[in-house]
Protein backbone atom coordinates (compact mmCIF):
# COMPACT_ATOMS: atom_id res chain seq x y z
CA UNK A 1 0.00 0.00 0.00
CA UNK A 2 1.77 3.74 -0.92
CA UNK A 3 1.00 6.42 1.36
CA UNK A 4 0.42 9.56 -0.20
CA UNK A 5 3.00 11.88 -0.78
CA UNK A 6 2.35 15.37 -1.06
CA UNK A 7 5.48 16.13 -2.58
CA UNK A 8 8.14 13.75 -2.32
CA UNK A 9 10.81 15.92 -2.23
CA UNK A 10 9.12 18.01 0.79
CA UNK A 11 8.07 15.09 2.51
CA UNK A 12 10.84 12.25 2.06
CA UNK A 13 13.96 14.18 1.32
CA UNK A 14 13.94 17.51 3.19
CA UNK A 15 13.47 15.58 6.69
CA UNK A 16 17.04 14.04 5.78
CA UNK A 17 18.35 17.50 5.08
CA UNK A 18 20.46 19.58 8.03
CA UNK A 19 17.94 22.64 9.05
CA UNK A 20 19.40 25.56 6.78
CA UNK A 21 19.26 23.29 3.58
CA UNK A 22 15.64 22.27 4.24
CA UNK A 23 14.65 25.71 4.37
CA UNK A 24 16.42 26.90 1.20
CA UNK A 25 14.77 23.82 -0.29
CA UNK A 26 11.16 24.36 0.48
CA UNK A 27 11.77 28.20 -0.01
CA UNK A 28 12.31 27.05 -3.86
CA UNK A 29 9.29 27.49 -6.27
CA UNK A 30 7.37 24.68 -6.58
CA UNK A 31 8.23 23.92 -10.60
CA UNK A 32 11.74 24.57 -9.55
CA UNK A 33 11.70 22.00 -6.39
CA UNK A 34 9.65 19.32 -8.82
CA UNK A 35 12.27 19.31 -11.00
CA UNK A 36 15.09 18.68 -8.78
CA UNK A 37 17.18 15.61 -9.91
CA UNK A 38 19.83 15.47 -7.08
CA UNK A 39 20.67 17.85 -3.98
CA UNK A 40 24.44 18.15 -3.71
CA UNK A 41 26.34 18.69 -0.05
CA UNK A 42 29.61 18.79 0.61
CA UNK A 43 31.64 19.29 3.57
CA UNK A 44 31.80 23.20 3.98
CA UNK A 45 31.17 24.24 0.67
CA UNK A 46 27.87 25.78 -0.61
CA UNK A 47 25.15 23.07 -0.76
CA UNK A 48 23.56 22.51 -4.61
CA UNK A 49 20.33 21.35 -6.71
CA UNK A 50 20.65 19.98 -9.67
CA UNK A 51 18.04 20.03 -12.80
CA UNK A 52 17.73 18.95 -15.98
CA UNK A 53 18.09 22.67 -17.01
CA UNK A 54 21.70 22.94 -14.52
CA UNK A 55 23.01 23.48 -11.34
CA UNK A 56 21.46 26.05 -8.55
CA UNK A 57 22.97 27.03 -5.32
CA UNK A 58 20.64 26.48 -1.94
CA UNK A 59 19.97 30.33 -0.42
CA UNK A 60 18.80 30.96 2.77
CA UNK A 61 18.13 34.78 3.57
CA UNK A 62 19.59 35.23 0.14
CA UNK A 63 22.94 33.53 0.60
CA UNK A 64 24.38 30.09 -0.74
CA UNK A 65 23.98 27.69 2.39
CA UNK A 66 27.13 26.07 3.37
CA UNK A 67 26.89 23.33 5.86
CA UNK A 68 28.85 23.99 8.66
CA UNK A 69 30.54 21.10 10.99
CA UNK A 70 27.43 20.79 13.06
CA UNK A 71 24.98 20.69 10.00
CA UNK A 72 27.14 18.64 8.64
CA UNK A 73 27.37 16.30 11.60
CA UNK A 74 23.17 16.79 11.34
CA UNK A 75 23.05 15.60 8.08
CA UNK A 76 25.20 12.31 8.53
CA UNK A 77 23.16 11.29 11.66
CA UNK A 78 19.94 12.49 10.25
CA UNK A 79 21.00 10.25 6.67
CA UNK A 80 22.40 7.12 8.87
CA UNK A 81 19.37 7.35 11.58
CA UNK A 82 22.52 7.62 14.10
CA UNK A 83 22.95 3.87 13.00
CA UNK A 84 26.03 3.67 11.43
CA UNK A 85 26.64 -0.05 12.52
CA UNK A 86 23.42 -0.86 10.78
CA UNK A 87 24.65 0.98 7.66
CA UNK A 88 28.45 -0.37 7.07
CA UNK A 89 27.39 -2.35 4.00
CA UNK A 90 25.66 0.61 2.48
CA UNK A 91 29.15 2.50 3.25
CA UNK A 92 31.00 0.41 1.91
CA UNK A 93 28.71 0.77 -1.37
CA UNK A 94 28.83 4.44 -1.42
CA UNK A 95 25.19 4.90 -0.62
CA UNK A 96 22.48 4.59 1.53
CA UNK A 97 18.59 4.33 0.46
CA UNK A 98 15.99 6.89 2.13
CA UNK A 99 12.04 5.68 2.67
CA UNK A 100 10.65 6.52 -1.06
CA UNK A 101 13.40 5.08 -2.75
CA UNK A 102 15.66 8.27 -2.95
CA UNK A 103 19.58 7.20 -2.48
CA UNK A 104 21.80 9.98 -0.68
CA UNK A 105 25.19 8.77 -2.25
CA UNK A 106 28.15 9.17 0.18
CA UNK A 107 31.99 9.43 -0.11
CA UNK A 108 34.52 10.12 2.78
CA UNK A 109 37.50 8.16 3.95
CA UNK A 110 37.46 4.55 2.99
CA UNK A 111 38.28 2.19 6.11
CA UNK A 112 40.02 -1.25 4.35
CA UNK A 113 40.00 -4.65 5.60
CA UNK A 114 42.46 -5.93 3.08
CA UNK A 115 41.24 -4.81 -0.35
CA UNK A 116 37.87 -4.32 0.46
CA UNK A 117 36.41 -1.23 1.46
CA UNK A 118 34.69 -2.14 4.96
CA UNK A 119 33.17 1.17 5.73
CA UNK A 120 33.79 5.02 5.38
CA UNK A 121 34.14 7.64 7.71
CA UNK A 122 34.60 11.47 7.63
CA UNK A 123 32.24 12.04 5.07
CA UNK A 124 33.04 14.90 2.66
CA UNK A 125 30.39 14.70 0.08
CA UNK A 126 26.39 13.61 -0.15
CA UNK A 127 24.15 13.71 -2.80
CA UNK A 128 20.54 13.27 -2.58
CA UNK A 129 18.97 11.73 -5.85
CA UNK A 130 15.57 12.03 -6.23
CA UNK A 131 14.24 8.42 -6.98
CA UNK A 132 12.31 8.67 -10.29
CA UNK A 133 10.20 5.45 -11.32
CA UNK A 134 8.27 5.68 -14.55
CA UNK A 135 5.66 3.18 -15.35
CA UNK A 136 4.94 2.36 -18.51
CA UNK A 137 8.55 3.07 -19.92
CA UNK A 138 8.89 -0.81 -21.17
CA UNK A 139 5.25 -0.90 -22.66
CA UNK A 140 7.09 -1.07 -25.95
CA UNK A 141 9.67 -3.19 -25.56
CA UNK A 142 7.23 -5.70 -23.65
CA UNK A 143 6.89 -7.47 -27.41
CA UNK A 144 10.16 -8.22 -27.39
CA UNK A 145 10.78 -9.38 -24.00
CA UNK A 146 8.83 -12.30 -24.47
CA UNK A 147 8.44 -15.08 -26.94
CA UNK A 148 6.07 -14.86 -30.26
CA UNK A 149 3.31 -16.18 -28.46
CA UNK A 150 3.91 -14.61 -24.78
CA UNK A 151 4.00 -17.55 -22.88
CA UNK A 152 7.75 -17.41 -22.24
CA UNK A 153 9.76 -14.77 -21.17
CA UNK A 154 13.39 -14.14 -23.09
CA UNK A 155 16.84 -13.60 -21.79
CA UNK A 156 17.67 -9.92 -21.89
CA UNK A 157 20.78 -8.16 -21.53
CA UNK A 158 19.80 -4.20 -21.72
CA UNK A 159 23.12 -2.19 -22.17
CA UNK A 160 23.81 1.30 -21.74
CA UNK A 161 26.29 3.83 -20.67
CA UNK A 162 25.50 5.54 -16.98
CA UNK A 163 22.70 7.50 -16.44
CA UNK A 164 20.74 6.54 -19.47
CA UNK A 165 18.27 4.31 -18.13
CA UNK A 166 18.69 0.81 -17.36
CA UNK A 167 17.74 0.31 -14.27
CA UNK A 168 14.39 2.17 -14.91
CA UNK A 169 13.74 0.34 -18.00
CA UNK A 170 14.46 -3.07 -15.75
CA UNK A 171 12.59 -1.88 -13.23
CA UNK A 172 9.56 -1.21 -15.19
CA UNK A 173 10.14 -4.59 -17.04
CA UNK A 174 9.89 -6.45 -13.66
CA UNK A 175 6.93 -5.15 -12.82
CA UNK A 176 5.04 -5.66 -15.62
CA UNK A 177 6.01 -9.38 -16.01
CA UNK A 178 5.08 -9.38 -12.07
CA UNK A 179 1.56 -7.55 -12.69
CA UNK A 180 0.38 -9.25 -15.87
CA UNK A 181 -1.43 -7.52 -18.03
CA UNK A 182 -2.74 -4.02 -17.39
CA UNK A 183 -6.15 -2.12 -18.36
CA UNK A 184 -5.18 0.24 -21.39
CA UNK A 185 -1.81 -1.07 -21.87
CA UNK A 186 -0.20 -0.74 -24.90
CA UNK A 187 0.70 -4.35 -25.68
CA UNK A 188 -1.63 -7.79 -25.00
CA UNK A 189 -0.73 -10.93 -23.25
CA UNK A 190 -2.21 -13.95 -24.60
CA UNK A 191 -1.19 -16.01 -21.88
CA UNK A 192 -4.17 -16.72 -19.27
CA UNK A 193 -6.86 -14.15 -18.79
CA UNK A 194 -6.21 -10.56 -18.48
CA UNK A 195 -8.30 -8.63 -16.05
CA UNK A 196 -11.11 -6.89 -17.80
CA UNK A 197 -11.72 -3.17 -17.70
CA UNK A 198 -12.93 -1.94 -14.41
CA UNK A 199 -10.75 -4.72 -12.33
CA UNK A 200 -10.73 -4.41 -9.45
CA UNK A 201 -8.93 -7.62 -7.03
CA UNK A 202 -11.09 -8.55 -4.34
CA UNK A 203 -10.89 -11.98 -2.30
CA UNK A 204 -10.65 -14.58 -3.70
CA UNK A 205 -10.52 -13.54 -7.65
CA UNK A 206 -8.43 -14.67 -9.90
CA UNK A 207 -5.11 -12.61 -10.16
CA UNK A 208 -4.08 -11.13 -13.76
CA UNK A 209 -1.63 -13.39 -15.75
CA UNK A 210 2.00 -12.93 -14.93
CA UNK A 211 5.15 -13.96 -14.14
CA UNK A 212 7.15 -14.98 -10.61
CA UNK A 213 9.93 -12.11 -10.54
CA UNK A 214 12.84 -12.64 -8.44
CA UNK A 215 14.56 -9.72 -7.98
CA UNK A 216 18.41 -9.99 -6.68
CA UNK A 217 19.25 -6.36 -5.73
CA UNK A 218 23.01 -6.45 -5.08
CA UNK A 219 22.76 -2.47 -5.05
CA UNK A 220 19.20 -1.42 -3.55
CA UNK A 221 18.61 0.21 -6.55
CA UNK A 222 15.66 -1.53 -8.54
CA UNK A 223 13.48 -2.34 -5.68
CA UNK A 224 15.14 0.79 -3.17
CA UNK A 225 13.87 -1.66 -0.25
CA UNK A 226 14.24 0.58 2.42
CA UNK A 227 13.97 -0.90 6.13
CA UNK A 228 12.94 -4.68 4.29
CA UNK A 229 10.29 -2.94 2.34
CA UNK A 230 10.45 -2.47 -1.45
CA UNK A 231 10.42 1.48 -2.26
CA UNK A 232 9.41 0.73 -6.16
CA UNK A 233 5.77 -0.78 -7.45
CA UNK A 234 6.95 -4.25 -8.82
CA UNK A 235 3.86 -5.68 -9.02
CA UNK A 236 2.27 -8.77 -6.64
CA UNK A 237 4.49 -11.17 -7.97
CA UNK A 238 8.40 -9.92 -7.28
CA UNK A 239 9.82 -11.50 -4.22
CA UNK A 240 13.47 -9.65 -3.86
CA UNK A 241 16.76 -10.49 -2.41
CA UNK A 242 18.07 -7.28 -0.84
CA UNK A 243 21.87 -6.15 -1.02
CA UNK A 244 23.05 -9.90 -1.53
CA UNK A 245 25.92 -10.56 -4.13
CA UNK A 246 24.24 -11.86 -7.41
CA UNK A 247 25.71 -14.60 -7.71
CA UNK A 248 25.00 -16.12 -4.40
CA UNK A 249 21.24 -14.40 -4.57
CA UNK A 250 20.23 -15.82 -8.02
CA UNK A 251 20.95 -19.14 -6.56
CA UNK A 252 19.75 -18.50 -3.62
CA UNK A 253 16.31 -17.06 -5.09
CA UNK A 254 16.23 -20.49 -7.53
CA UNK A 255 15.99 -22.50 -4.12
CA UNK A 256 13.89 -20.67 -2.25
CA UNK A 257 11.29 -19.24 -4.54
CA UNK A 258 11.00 -20.98 -7.30
CA UNK A 259 10.81 -17.78 -10.04
CA UNK A 260 9.36 -17.80 -13.64
CA UNK A 261 12.15 -15.02 -14.08
CA UNK A 262 15.19 -13.47 -12.36
CA UNK A 263 15.97 -9.94 -12.71
CA UNK A 264 18.89 -8.46 -11.36
CA UNK A 265 21.65 -5.14 -12.22
CA UNK A 266 25.43 -4.63 -13.85
CA UNK A 267 26.29 -7.79 -15.13
CA UNK A 268 30.53 -7.38 -14.33
CA UNK A 269 31.86 -10.20 -12.40
CA UNK A 270 32.92 -13.99 -13.76
CA UNK A 271 30.83 -15.94 -11.08
CA UNK A 272 27.78 -13.48 -12.37
CA UNK A 273 28.31 -15.20 -15.61
CA UNK A 274 28.12 -18.89 -13.88
CA UNK A 275 25.33 -17.79 -11.67
CA UNK A 276 23.68 -16.76 -15.05
CA UNK A 277 24.47 -19.58 -17.02
CA UNK A 278 23.13 -21.78 -14.29
CA UNK A 279 20.05 -19.96 -14.03
CA UNK A 280 19.24 -20.64 -17.74
CA UNK A 281 20.03 -24.46 -17.17
CA UNK A 282 17.46 -24.31 -14.39
CA UNK A 283 15.10 -22.83 -17.00
CA UNK A 284 14.81 -19.53 -15.38
CA UNK A 285 14.65 -16.69 -17.40
CA UNK A 286 17.31 -14.07 -16.37
CA UNK A 287 16.97 -10.36 -17.43
CA UNK A 288 20.29 -8.25 -16.60
CA UNK A 289 22.00 -4.87 -17.08
CA UNK A 290 24.99 -4.48 -18.34
CA UNK A 291 27.39 -1.36 -18.73
CA UNK A 292 28.62 -1.43 -22.68
CA UNK A 293 27.73 0.64 -25.51
CA UNK A 294 25.96 -2.10 -27.49
CA UNK A 295 26.71 -6.06 -28.26
CA UNK A 296 29.72 -5.51 -30.24
CA UNK A 297 31.18 -2.96 -27.40
CA UNK A 298 30.00 -5.68 -24.64
CA UNK A 299 31.73 -8.56 -26.55
CA UNK A 300 34.92 -6.51 -25.98
CA UNK A 301 34.57 -6.67 -21.47
CA UNK A 302 35.63 -10.54 -20.54
CA UNK A 303 32.89 -11.21 -18.32
CA UNK A 304 30.46 -9.82 -21.10
CA UNK A 305 32.12 -11.69 -23.90
CA UNK A 306 32.19 -15.04 -22.19
CA UNK A 307 28.14 -14.09 -20.98
CA UNK A 308 27.48 -13.92 -24.80
CA UNK A 309 29.58 -16.76 -26.10
CA UNK A 310 27.52 -19.31 -23.39
CA UNK A 311 24.65 -17.60 -25.36
CA UNK A 312 23.22 -17.17 -21.84
CA UNK A 313 20.85 -13.98 -23.29
CA UNK A 314 18.64 -14.29 -26.15
CA UNK A 315 18.20 -10.59 -27.18
CA UNK A 316 20.04 -7.61 -26.22
CA UNK A 317 18.26 -3.29 -25.58
CA UNK A 318 20.48 -0.87 -26.38
CA UNK A 319 19.97 2.46 -24.65
CA UNK A 320 21.16 5.59 -26.23
CA UNK A 321 20.25 9.22 -26.09
CA UNK A 322 20.28 9.73 -29.70
CA UNK A 323 16.30 11.06 -29.70
CA UNK A 324 16.76 12.49 -25.86
CA UNK A 325 17.52 10.60 -22.30
CA UNK A 326 15.85 7.12 -22.60
CA UNK A 327 15.90 6.25 -26.25
CA UNK A 328 16.17 2.57 -27.19
CA UNK A 329 18.53 2.50 -29.77
CA UNK A 330 18.76 -0.78 -30.84
CA UNK A 331 17.15 -4.45 -29.78
CA UNK A 332 19.42 -7.43 -31.13
CA UNK A 333 18.40 -10.89 -31.69
CA UNK A 334 21.67 -11.99 -30.06
CA UNK A 335 22.45 -15.48 -32.07
CA UNK A 336 22.03 -14.28 -35.37
CA UNK A 337 23.06 -10.22 -34.97
CA UNK A 338 19.82 -8.82 -36.32
CA UNK A 339 18.16 -5.97 -35.74
CA UNK A 340 15.02 -6.35 -34.61
CA UNK A 341 13.49 -2.71 -34.85
CA UNK A 342 13.70 -0.32 -37.66
CA UNK A 343 14.72 2.81 -36.01
CA UNK A 344 15.19 3.98 -32.14
CA UNK A 345 11.97 5.07 -30.28
CA UNK A 346 11.60 7.49 -27.17
CA UNK A 347 10.54 5.14 -23.63
CA UNK A 348 7.72 6.84 -22.23
CA UNK A 349 5.62 6.30 -19.12
CA UNK A 350 4.40 8.27 -16.24
CA UNK A 351 6.93 9.73 -14.03
CA UNK A 352 6.02 8.29 -10.06
CA UNK A 353 8.50 10.13 -8.13
CA UNK A 354 8.69 8.29 -4.41
CA UNK A 355 5.45 7.24 -4.41
CA UNK A 356 3.55 10.01 -6.44
CA UNK A 357 2.47 9.27 -10.07
CA UNK A 358 2.87 12.44 -11.62
CA UNK B 1 -10.02 9.01 77.70
CA UNK B 2 -6.90 10.97 77.50
CA UNK B 3 -4.62 7.62 77.75
CA UNK B 4 -6.43 5.88 74.95
CA UNK B 5 -5.58 9.29 73.23
CA UNK B 6 -2.35 9.64 74.16
CA UNK B 7 -2.08 5.67 73.12
CA UNK B 8 -3.76 5.89 69.73
CA UNK B 9 -1.25 9.00 69.18
CA UNK B 10 2.14 7.06 70.29
CA UNK B 11 0.68 4.00 68.04
CA UNK B 12 0.50 6.79 65.01
CA UNK B 13 3.99 8.20 65.84
CA UNK B 14 5.46 4.51 66.20
CA UNK B 15 3.72 3.57 63.07
CA UNK B 16 4.54 6.97 61.63
CA UNK B 17 8.58 6.49 61.97
CA UNK B 18 8.41 3.05 61.10
CA UNK B 19 6.45 3.78 57.79
CA UNK B 20 9.41 6.40 57.19
CA UNK B 21 12.00 4.26 58.06
CA UNK B 22 10.69 1.48 55.76
CA UNK B 23 10.58 4.02 53.06
CA UNK B 24 14.23 4.55 53.14
CA UNK B 25 14.87 1.04 53.43
CA UNK B 26 13.08 0.40 50.22
CA UNK B 27 14.77 3.42 48.41
CA UNK B 28 18.21 1.26 48.67
CA UNK B 29 16.70 -1.10 47.21
CA UNK B 30 14.78 0.34 44.28
CA UNK B 31 17.98 2.00 43.44
CA UNK B 32 19.84 -1.49 43.21
CA UNK B 33 16.66 -2.22 41.18
CA UNK B 34 17.04 0.34 39.03
CA UNK B 35 20.63 -0.35 38.54
CA UNK B 36 19.66 -4.01 37.70
CA UNK B 37 17.23 -2.64 35.08
CA UNK B 38 19.82 -0.66 33.33
CA UNK B 39 21.85 -3.17 33.00
CA UNK B 40 19.72 -5.40 31.43
CA UNK B 41 18.41 -2.66 29.20
CA UNK B 42 21.88 -2.16 28.12
CA UNK B 43 22.90 -5.71 27.31
CA UNK B 44 19.60 -5.66 25.30
CA UNK B 45 20.58 -2.52 23.08
CA UNK B 46 23.91 -4.45 22.83
CA UNK B 47 22.37 -7.58 20.99
CA UNK B 48 20.12 -5.28 19.50
CA UNK B 49 23.27 -3.33 17.78
CA UNK B 50 25.71 -6.29 17.74
CA UNK B 51 23.38 -9.09 16.20
CA UNK B 52 20.20 -7.37 15.01
CA UNK B 53 22.01 -4.53 13.39
CA UNK B 54 18.35 -2.44 14.54
CA UNK B 55 18.44 0.96 14.08
CA UNK B 56 19.11 2.73 17.26
CA UNK B 57 15.23 4.33 17.77
CA UNK B 58 13.88 0.90 17.62
CA UNK B 59 16.78 -0.95 19.04
CA UNK B 60 16.33 1.53 22.13
CA UNK B 61 12.92 0.52 21.85
CA UNK B 62 12.86 -3.21 22.27
CA UNK B 63 15.52 -2.47 25.02
CA UNK B 64 13.16 -0.66 26.77
CA UNK B 65 10.77 -3.34 26.60
CA UNK B 66 13.50 -6.49 27.69
CA UNK B 67 13.44 -4.05 31.03
CA UNK B 68 11.32 -2.76 33.77
CA UNK B 69 10.67 0.59 35.42
CA UNK B 70 13.03 3.73 34.37
CA UNK B 71 14.67 2.40 31.92
CA UNK B 72 11.47 1.67 29.69
CA UNK B 73 10.25 4.80 29.85
CA UNK B 74 13.24 6.97 28.97
CA UNK B 75 14.69 4.42 27.05
CA UNK B 76 11.11 4.80 24.78
CA UNK B 77 11.42 8.85 25.65
CA UNK B 78 15.05 8.53 23.89
CA UNK B 79 13.70 6.82 20.87
CA UNK B 80 11.16 9.20 20.23
CA UNK B 81 13.18 12.48 20.19
CA UNK B 82 15.75 10.73 18.30
CA UNK B 83 13.09 9.76 15.34
CA UNK B 84 11.73 13.17 15.96
CA UNK B 85 14.89 14.23 14.31
CA UNK B 86 15.12 17.87 15.96
CA UNK B 87 16.73 17.24 19.46
CA UNK B 88 20.26 16.95 17.99
CA UNK B 89 22.47 13.75 18.82
CA UNK B 90 21.54 10.53 20.80
CA UNK B 91 23.39 12.00 24.05
CA UNK B 92 21.30 15.19 23.97
CA UNK B 93 18.18 12.37 23.55
CA UNK B 94 19.14 10.43 26.12
CA UNK B 95 20.16 13.06 28.55
CA UNK B 96 16.68 15.05 27.86
CA UNK B 97 15.08 11.97 28.40
CA UNK B 98 16.91 11.22 32.03
CA UNK B 99 16.24 14.64 33.09
CA UNK B 100 19.76 14.82 33.66
CA UNK B 101 21.25 18.49 35.61
CA UNK B 102 24.81 19.30 35.47
CA UNK B 103 26.57 18.05 38.10
CA UNK B 104 23.72 14.89 38.30
CA UNK B 105 25.18 12.90 40.66
CA UNK B 106 23.39 9.62 39.72
CA UNK B 107 26.06 7.52 38.06
CA UNK B 108 23.85 5.76 35.78
CA UNK B 109 23.45 9.52 34.11
CA UNK B 110 26.76 9.93 33.53
CA UNK B 111 27.62 6.61 32.25
CA UNK B 112 24.83 6.75 29.98
CA UNK B 113 25.22 10.21 28.51
CA UNK B 114 28.40 9.43 27.88
CA UNK B 115 27.35 6.54 26.31
CA UNK B 116 24.93 8.64 24.11
CA UNK B 117 27.74 10.62 22.70
CA UNK B 118 29.05 7.48 21.16
CA UNK B 119 25.84 5.09 20.03
CA UNK B 120 25.24 4.96 16.85
CA UNK B 121 28.14 6.94 15.35
CA UNK B 122 30.25 3.68 14.70
CA UNK B 123 31.07 0.22 13.35
CA UNK B 124 28.92 -2.70 15.51
CA UNK B 125 32.20 -4.08 17.24
CA UNK B 126 33.07 -0.53 18.19
CA UNK B 127 29.90 0.07 19.54
CA UNK B 128 29.48 -3.22 21.57
CA UNK B 129 32.99 -2.16 23.65
CA UNK B 130 31.24 1.24 24.44
CA UNK B 131 28.07 -0.53 25.73
CA UNK B 132 30.21 -2.81 27.27
CA UNK B 133 32.23 0.43 28.92
CA UNK B 134 28.78 1.25 29.93
CA UNK B 135 27.49 -1.57 31.57
CA UNK B 136 31.12 -1.99 33.61
CA UNK B 137 30.39 1.43 35.60
CA UNK B 138 27.02 0.56 35.70
CA UNK B 139 28.17 -2.96 37.61
CA UNK B 140 30.63 -0.26 39.90
CA UNK B 141 27.26 1.41 40.64
CA UNK B 142 25.29 -1.34 41.28
CA UNK B 143 27.90 -3.01 43.68
CA UNK B 144 27.73 0.31 45.93
CA UNK B 145 24.11 0.28 45.98
CA UNK B 146 24.10 -3.18 46.78
CA UNK B 147 26.70 -2.32 49.67
CA UNK B 148 24.57 0.36 50.97
CA UNK B 149 21.64 -1.68 50.44
CA UNK B 150 22.81 -4.09 52.59
CA UNK B 151 24.21 -1.74 55.28
CA UNK B 152 21.36 0.47 55.56
CA UNK B 153 18.11 -1.62 54.75
CA UNK B 154 17.81 -3.76 58.03
CA UNK B 155 18.87 -0.56 59.44
CA UNK B 156 16.33 1.68 58.47
CA UNK B 157 13.62 -0.82 58.53
CA UNK B 158 14.24 -1.20 62.94
CA UNK B 159 15.35 2.09 63.23
CA UNK B 160 12.53 3.66 61.84
CA UNK B 161 9.89 2.54 64.24
CA UNK B 162 12.78 2.65 66.97
CA UNK B 163 13.05 6.80 66.50
CA UNK B 164 8.91 6.99 66.73
CA UNK B 165 9.25 5.09 70.06
CA UNK B 166 11.39 7.45 71.26
CA UNK B 167 9.70 10.03 70.16
CA UNK B 168 6.34 8.86 71.91
CA UNK B 169 7.83 7.95 74.85
CA UNK B 170 9.58 11.45 75.01
CA UNK B 171 6.02 13.07 74.22
CA UNK B 172 4.21 11.27 77.13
Amino acid sequence: MLTKIRDPVLDQICPALPPRVREAVRALPDAERQSLLEIRLRRGRPAMGITAEGDLYLCCAGQPVACTEDEWAAAVRLVTQCSVYALERELSAGFITLPGGHRVGLVGRAVLDGDEVRTQTELSSMNYRVAREMPGVADRVMPYVLSADRTRVLNILILSGPGLGKTTLLRDIARQLSTGPECGSKWSWKCGLGPGPGWEPSQGASAPAGFRVGIVDERSEIAACSQGVPQSELGPRADVIDGCPKASGIMMMIRSMSPDVLVTDEVGRHEDADAIEEASRCGVAVIATAHALDPEDAARRPVLREVLARGAFDRAVVLGRTLGLGTCERIVHLRSGQDLIARPFRLEGGVRVGGVRR
Amino acid sequence: MTVALKLAGGVLTVGAGGLLGLAIAESYRARERELAAWITALTALQTEISYGHTRLGEAMRRAGLASAGAPSRVLAHAAELLDGGESGGVGECLATALGARPGDQRGEVDALVVLGRRLGTSDAADQARHIALAIQRLEGSRAKAEDAAARNCRVWSSIGFLLGGMLTLALL
